[in-house]
């Protein structure tokens, strides 16, 4: 199934796509009669318990659209998913680029976790935005982002896919300076604007994480590229680690590491700047593109 | 004020303490006959989200029970001794935590007194984040796993609690954003802060953050830089030091973390700790299973904690 949170006319709900059209899940929830609480986000539905539900709705739309609740996805405006309870994990570092050492416990590297703070959170369209003042270096990373669907605490890798939800693509976007000026990078990468998401969920029976290539467009050329698990450990692998200690609830968000890094490795860097557009996609399941612009 | 969020009967609710004394606030305003403007939200949280001017109001409320009898006929229902009631963390914000890396001089000088180079403050604010998901009230046991650390460390902090929404918020008018204080114990395990070099995962583990007891508001603290901290590990001594030793200091804290990035009602920062900590000791010293934490800040209140290790009962 492929969520979305949209609004028609300015009210906000949670939509699932069929063809070219985008559906009310409560509205199509109540026709079928089924039971449950679609809110005002689509964090309400992402639980993997609503799974068979959702299902069944989903199939039961193929056949039955109804005018008064579905319209033409180009009517609507999309949004970002919802704005997570907690800050978004980053799996700092997943990558076999030589430009980011890790250090190594028990035979495995020990990535960079950082978080980004949940009120940099935009939608497609959006602006990105910073103070020129204060940075003069940002660059943008797509990353595969795991929608966690189901509490998950000690879970070894071979279960752990298991609690997730769905996926869907985040741009990163990094204040490089930022992070050298402030050691930690949580704060580097946590300016408004910087969490670009969605805003398309796609649940996790639909793909296979193996599968997915993780590019990143920048004014329509191709400047990142590579496979959505190219990193140092897979998406299992990292969010298993995770669990170890720290639980994770539904709604929680983990980035899991970009293809290559880029701006920082390039030689002459090429820093973002107003009017650039910024592209990012997990190939073939969803994409979102953003204007720069700074103030 | 003093501030807190109480579990009594598995409800989970808004209270004022004063000293031993807990008070529901809506259970006391119903039992009195006190109204407010607007109905009074029923979380914390909400209650620092909704502004000054309930703030105001429920200042008023506090300071006409201030001066009352303790228990009485009628008031068990909503009048407790501290005892009698669990802790929750005051509020859960809706974003982590930040937390300030090294921000006392001879905390940061006696943690790199081994490694052979000289101590310098760092250039700029160092600024990582807890997990909301690892906020953990007053009395809870902090649980760790030894197959993930066996390098546990307390750190004892000031928590500024932020009152409005900002932005660029300048450096002179900073604390007019405060709403009050807490106390935090910026749990560490160290092989996994510095292994990972980003200080997230090693800093949030599920029960690293404990906060609270209570939020205690800018009237009650006075200057927060007047106030002095004590951490004490099974009735030990540990921490001793004047909050206002920061190198960077409160008001500079939330001037560059706004930079940039809106601070919101709620929002939690930890100013980082002082001198006294198990890293810093030779040989470094870990907590563990059935060690007590007790974390004071003057004016402001004390947070217990137990270490428990798991699989131990």
């Amino acid at each position: 199934m492929k969520l979305v949170t949209y609004s028609v006319d300015g009210r906000q709900s949670v939509g699932f796509l069929v063809k070219d059209q985008v559906c009310d899940l409560g509205k199509a929830a109540k026709a079928f009669k089924f039971d449950i609480d679609s809110g005002a986000d689509l964090v309400s539905v992402a639980k993997n318990e609503y799974r068979d539900i959702l299902g069944k709705i989903e199939e039961a739309a193929q056949t039955s659209l109804e005018d008064d609740w579905c319209v033409p996805l180009s009517k609507a405006k999309l949004h970002a998913p919802y704005r997570p309870r907690q800050n978004i994990l980053i799996a700092g570092g997943n990558t076999r680029d030589e430009f980011v050492p890790q250090r190594m416990r028990n035979g495995k590297p020990m990535l960079r976790y950082h978080t980004k703070a949940p009120s940099a959170v935009i939608g497609p369209g959006d602006e990105i935005s910073w103070p020129r003042q204060l940075t003069t270096e940002v660059h943008a990373e797509p990353h595969l982002a795991v929608v966690i669907g189901e509490t998950a605490s000690y879970v070894e890798p071979s279960e752990v896919m298991n609690k997730v939800f769905g996926f869907t693509v985040a741009t990163n976007v990094v204040a490089q300076d930022l992070k050298r000026k402030h050691g930690q990078w949580d704060k580097a990468v946590s300016l408004d604007t910087f969490m670009p998401w969605g805003p398309v969920v796609v649940t996790a029976d639909e793909v296979d994480v193996a599968e997915l290539a993780c590019r990143l467009w920048l004014n329509e050329r191709m400047a990142i590229s590579g496979g959505a698990e190219s990193g140092l450990l897979k998406t299992a692998e990292v969010l298993s680690e995770l669990s170890f200690g720290m639980v994770l609830h539904p709604g929680d968000v983990v980035l899991t590491g970009t293809a290559e890094s880029v701006g920082h490795g390039e030689v002459p860097e090429r820093w973002l700047q107003d009017g650039d557009v910024v592209q990012s996609a997990i190939e073939g399941v969803v994409q979102i593109t953003n204007p720069v612009s700074t103030y | 004020m003093y501030l807190a969020t109480i579990k009594n009967a598995a409800e989970i609710i808004p209270a004022f303490t004063f000293g031993t004394s807990v008070v529901s606030i809506h259970a006391a305003a119903k039992a009195l006959g006190h109204s407010f403007a607007s109905p009074l939200p029923a979380t914390l949280l909400e209650v620092i989200e909704a502004g000054p001017d309930v703030w105001e109001e429920l200042e008023e409320f506090y300071d006409s029970l201030r001066g009352s009898e303790l228990p009485g006929e009628g008031r068990q229902a909503w009048w407790w001794n501290s005892d009698e009631v669990s802790f929750e963390p005051p509020i859960i914000p809706r974003k982590n935590p930040w937390v300030v890396g090294a921000n006392y001089y001879q905390h940061l000088a006696n943690g790199f007194a081994r490694i052979p180079r000289p101590a310098i403050a760092p250039p700029h604010v160092e600024y990582f984040t807890k997990a909301v998901n690892s906020i953990v009230g007053h009395d809870a046991d902090i649980v760790y796993d030894k197959r993930v650390t066996r390098t546990v460390d307390f750190e004892l902090e000031l928590a500024v609690v932020i009152g409005k929404y900002g932005k660029d918020v300048p450096v002179a008018d900073a604390y007019d954003w405060v709403f009050g204080y807490t106390i935090a114990n910026d749990m560490s395990a160290r092989e996994l802060q510095l292994g990972h070099q980003q200080y997230h995962r090693g800093k949030s583990l599920d029960g690293f953050c404990p906060l609270g007891p209570v939020i205690a508001t800018t009237r009650e603290t006075g200057d927060p830089n007047r106030l002095r901290m004590r951490q004490w590990v099974n009735g030990e001594l540990k921490q001793d030091w004047p909050v206002g030793d920061m190198i960077y200091k409160i008001d500079k804290l939330i001037e560059v973390l706004s930079e940039g990035m809106t601070i919101e009602p709620g929002e939690v920062i930890i100013c980082g700790t002082v001198p006294g900590v198990g890293f810093e000791q030779l040989p470094q010293s870990w907590l563990q299973h059935g060690d007590v934490l007790e974390a004071e800040i003057s004016r402001i209140g004390m947070l217990r904690n137990t270490i428990k290790m798991a699989g131990i009962s």
